[in-house]
């Protein structure tokens, strides 16, 4: 009995470090070929919604590239330079999304030709606070949990053990 | 691919997934010590290195460029999923965890807490089913099998819930499917030895067979990958067959080299087997308790009156330039160390101190060095009258210094606040020296208060380290005083000490105890609310009607203090009150929002009361007492979130002031450090899990409060529980409301 309560220990303190394994997330949401290569455009998080938002271009790091971004058909673009990072293969840039609706995102390489394809989105509003923490907010529950069935077993053991007593 | 062996030298941060990984490591370095003083034999560096090992696998699954290079290629994917599923459980295994980390967290916890429900027979029934090889070995490979379906794997990839659940699912089922395998000590496998033969062989063809679907499919069986791996220079299709491979080879060796080890184990001559050794559990701990006057120089320090005394001088001196700056600097909060030390720094480092290391703001108070100084000359002879003994002048100082901080927005005045200090220093002084023993601390001084309160959710407090020493002890001098020193200033008799709730920290005690026996050890956080004893200098505390008025202004005190700097509130009271006169409205919104707060309180009690259960009163008491860790860690939530966002902005106050004094050292103020602060990722989570950790522990003291209940069926104590945790999880939604809000940057600059 008493073995088993030691290797249920072991589980709750390993569960806790192995569901917090974090993952990168991000989709690809262009592809095209430059100067016979293959460059993948990523955008995380994958869902496109009002905030910040990273774009990964894979294939061309050594060719300078911008990445456009146009809230709607009638505003100017506006162009922010793709940088690299040590820590990751390709080129970077961290920007935000400001508007709900329709955008437009390209790349161009060197001076801009206007041809480059474009990947239309549709921007959504930001979740609530509360639904992005939820998780948090909830995490009580399963030591909460744990203290009910604590509570329980103490009491069903009180019972037997005064039940004992009276017989 | 350019600069690639750059990239694959670099490693993420670590994040939030470092702290269950360093926990888990440190409770079993600690246990694997403790057992191997036992049985050095059975606890060998192997499994302590075997434990270590598996966690830095699982380090380099998450942290190293596999991971972010499993996003656009699948052989690393496949990597990083081997590493997780077949090459860290049995390393952690094999460094048979159970024991060392039950042995290494505290004695209470293990026994309290762990005790009861790993000694449930169900959760003990699931677990061995789940460990048994009939389950483990098809759970395993249908969950390999399961997330490498095109869906699930896409899934995956593009959430980062997805990445993690998927992770945990990898981890887990591998510890259940290796335990069997493994057998960690102390468990017996209930299946004969051979049987885990066939059992590696079937996951290992298992395993071959998916191997083989990605090396001979005749596509990209995984679309992202048509798009990431031609970026990055490698063919989709032959990355599969990397994939493939990696998972074909290297992990059809992990399952049959095992295999092989285990059949030529069981074709050997049988072993006499050793006698285990008795449980852990009962085998007694001879150890000795910690205790911080037992740390080197630390524990000296804290023995030293003088050196106590040094360190209040030290604080008294901050406090000093505090108040200077006050009335000669500008009277503009963010550039004034009068705006921004106090009510940033002092506060929130206050509350972390108090909740992780006992009363030390008490312990290094300035109010009272003046007065330990003067009293060498003028000792005085009066008592602290009978008639103001109880907590209620000073919950009433505390209802108005709330209503005055909101009214006249005191950490906005820098004047205000430097007045506020000289009148506590001078009140402290004064009062000290017509009354005896440490009589504004006691019964006046707010802040003391609040520190007490807030110091009942720490794991050190102030006590004896022998009680049989104790009961030998006929002259008291930890109360009376004595020839190495003062008493008590609060009158608590050490050895019936209980809690946090009066006791300054001081450590007079520790210094006039002619046995050494007085010091700061480990205790349960909250332990003192639960019981209803007679405690020194308190009495009973389900009779003092005072100090439970006291614990409620505090409580409803912390959610309209943290409520009223929230931007939606303070634009309400913008907007709707603009041409009343402000501080007098404030102040009645403070007041009224106190009282609402305490109404639900007042409900439950009457409900209580309805039902004859016990008396309105001590009912009342209860649940006050009962609430506290809530309105605690709101405290520390919202103090604590000025800290970690303000925390910069202590330097440029100080380098403007030297700069005015014509000091030059401490160079420019960079006043970019007092503006436009935001809070980091980690804050909100911290917050929240502060505050629903909280909510546990009242709920659980609520429970134990209806249960032990007499007289009362099981209906009747679930009843009463759920009237109470309506009313703890009201407090703590609004707690919950708050942190989510956009906050005033108090102290800061637009």
């Amino acid at each position: 009995m008493r073995h088993q309560s030691q290797i249920l220990v072991s589980i709750v303190s390993l569960a806790i470090a192995a569901a917090k394994c974090l993952g990168d997330g991000g989709v690809p949401i262009a592809a095209m070929d430059v100067n016979g290569h293959r460059c993948t455009l990523i955008m995380s998080p994958a869902t496109p919604e009002i905030g910040p938002v990273s774009f990964t271009l894979l294939g061309r790091s050594d060719l300078p590239a911008m990445l456009y971004l146009q809230p709607s058909p009638s505003a100017t673009p506006i162009g922010h330079p793709m940088v690299t990072d040590a820590r990751t293969p390709g080129v970077h840039v961290q920007t935000q999304f400001t508007d709900v609706g329709p955008c437009q995102v390209w790349i161009e390489f060197g001076d801009p030709s206007g041809t480059s394809p474009r990947v239309e989105l549709f921007v959504n509003a930001a979740p609530p606070a509360w639904q992005v923490f939820i998780p948090w907010i909830f995490c009580w529950i399963p030591l909460a949990g744990l203290l009910a069935v604590r509570a329980g077993v103490v009491r069903s053991t009180n019972y037997t053990s005064a039940m004992r007593g009276t017989e | 691919m350019r600069g690639s062996a750059a990239w694959w030298l670099a490693w993420q941060t670590p994040g939030a997934a470092a702290v269950p990984l360093v926990l888990a490591l440190t409770v079993y370095v600690i246990g694997w010590r403790r057992l191997r003083r036992q049985d050095a034999k059975r606890w060998s560096g192997f499994r302590l290195c075997s434990f270590i090992v598996g966690l830095g696998v699982m380090a380099i699954a998450i942290w190293s460029p596999i991971d972010v290079m499993g996003q656009w290629l699948l052989s690393a994917h496949m990597s990083q999923h081997l590493l997780l599923a077949m090459v860290a459980p049995p390393l952690v295994l094999l460094g048979n965890p159970f024991s060392p980390l039950l042995a290494g967290v505290p004695r209470w916890m293990s026994k309290d807490f762990f005790g009861p429900i790993l000694g449930w027979p169900f959760f003990q029934h699931v677990a061995q089913r789940l460990v048994h090889p009939a389950v483990a070995g098809p759970l395993f490979i249908v969950m390999s099998w399961g997330w490498h379906l095109p869906f699930a794997y896409e899934w995956a990839l593009t959430s980062d819930a997805a990445h993690a659940f998927e992770h945990a699912c990898f981890f887990w089922t591998g510890v259940c499917f290796w335990w069997p395998v493994v057998q960690p000590w102390p468990w017996k496998s209930i299946v004969p030895r051979w049987v885990i033969v066939p059992y590696l062989l079937a996951a290992d063809v298992a395993n071959t067979l998916l191997a083989a679907i990605f090396a001979f499919a005749p596509g990209v069986v995984y679309a992202t990958y048509r798009d990431t791996s031609p970026a990055l220079g490698v063919d989709a299709l032959q990355d599969q067959q990397v994939a493939a491979a990696i998972m074909w080879l290297p992990g059809s060796l992990i399952y049959l080299i095992p295999a092989v080890v285990i059949l030529v184990q069981a074709l050997s001559p049988k072993r006499l087997t050793k006698t285990i050794s008795l449980p852990l559990l009962q085998q007694p701990r001879a150890r000795k308790r910690w205790n911080v006057v037992r740390v080197p120089l630390l524990g000296a320090v804290l023995q030293n009156a003088t050196a106590r005394n040094s360190i209040r001088w030290c604080m008294f001196l901050l406090a000093a330039l505090v108040v200077a700056d006050g009335f000669l600097g500008p009277n503009e909060a963010a550039t004034n160390l009068a705006g921004t030390w106090p009510w940033t720094h002092w506060r929130g480092v206050a509350a972390v101190s108090l909740v992780l290391a006992g009363n030390v703001a008490c312990l290094g108070c300035p109010l009272i060095a003046p007065r330990n100084l003067l009293r060498q000359w003028i000792r005085p002879k009066n008592r602290w009258p009978n008639w103001l003994r109880g907590k209620w002048v000073v919950a009433a100082i505390l209802v108005i210094w709330l209503m005055a901080y909101e009214a006249f927005g005191w950490w906005n005045s820098p004047v205000m606040t430097a007045w506020l200090l000289v009148g506590l220093v001078a009140a402290a002084t004064v009062v000290d020296l017509i009354f005896q023993g440490s009589s504004f601390c006691q019964w006046l001084c707010p802040i003391g208060q609040w520190n007490m309160s807030m110091s009942m959710a720490s794991p050190i407090q102030v006590g004896v380290l022998d009680p049989d020493i104790c009961t030998r002890c006929t002259t008291h001098d930890c109360l009376r005083g004595g020839p190495k020193g003062p008493g008590c200033g609060t009158n608590i008799f050490l050895p019936r000490k209980v809690g946090s709730l009066d006791c300054t920290a001081c450590m007079d005690c520790v210094t006039a105890c002619p046995h050494d026996n007085a010091g700061a050890g480990l205790v349960v956080p909250f332990h003192e609310i639960a019981p209803e004893t007679v405690r020194s200098s308190i009495g009973k505390w389900i009779e003092r009607t005072d100090l439970v008025a006291l614990l409620l202004v505090l409580e409803c005190g912390a959610i309209v203090n943290a409520i009223l700097m929230t931007a939606p509130v303070a634009n309400e009271l913008d907007t709707v009150l603009p041409s009343w006169p402000r501080a007098a409205v404030v102040a009645l919104v403070t007041l009224l929002g106190m009282v609402l707060c305490a109404t639900p309180i007042g409900v439950a009690a009457a409900i209580g009361g309805w039902q004859r259960c016990e008396p309105v009163k001590q009912r009342l008491a209860r649940l006050v007492m009962d609430l506290w860790p809530i309105g605690a860690s709101l405290w520390l939530v919202h103090f604590g979130f000025h800290l970690v966002t303000g925390w910069k902005s202590a330097l440029p106050p100080l380098q403007r002031a030297a700069m005015e004094s014509e000091w030059v050292d401490l160079g420019e103020p960079a006043w970019a450090a007092n503006c436009c602060a935001t809070s980091p990722d980690w804050l909100v989570p911290v917050m929240l899990c502060a505050l629903g950790g909280a909510l546990c522990i009242s709920l659980q003291l609520l429970w134990n409060r209806a249960a032990n209940a007499s007289a009362t069926t099981l209906l009747r104590q679930v009843v009463r529980w759920c009237v109470d945790a309506i009313v703890a999880i009201l407090w703590w939604s609004v707690s919950v409301w708050i942190v989510l809000q956009p906050m005033q940057m108090r102290g800061l600059l637009p």
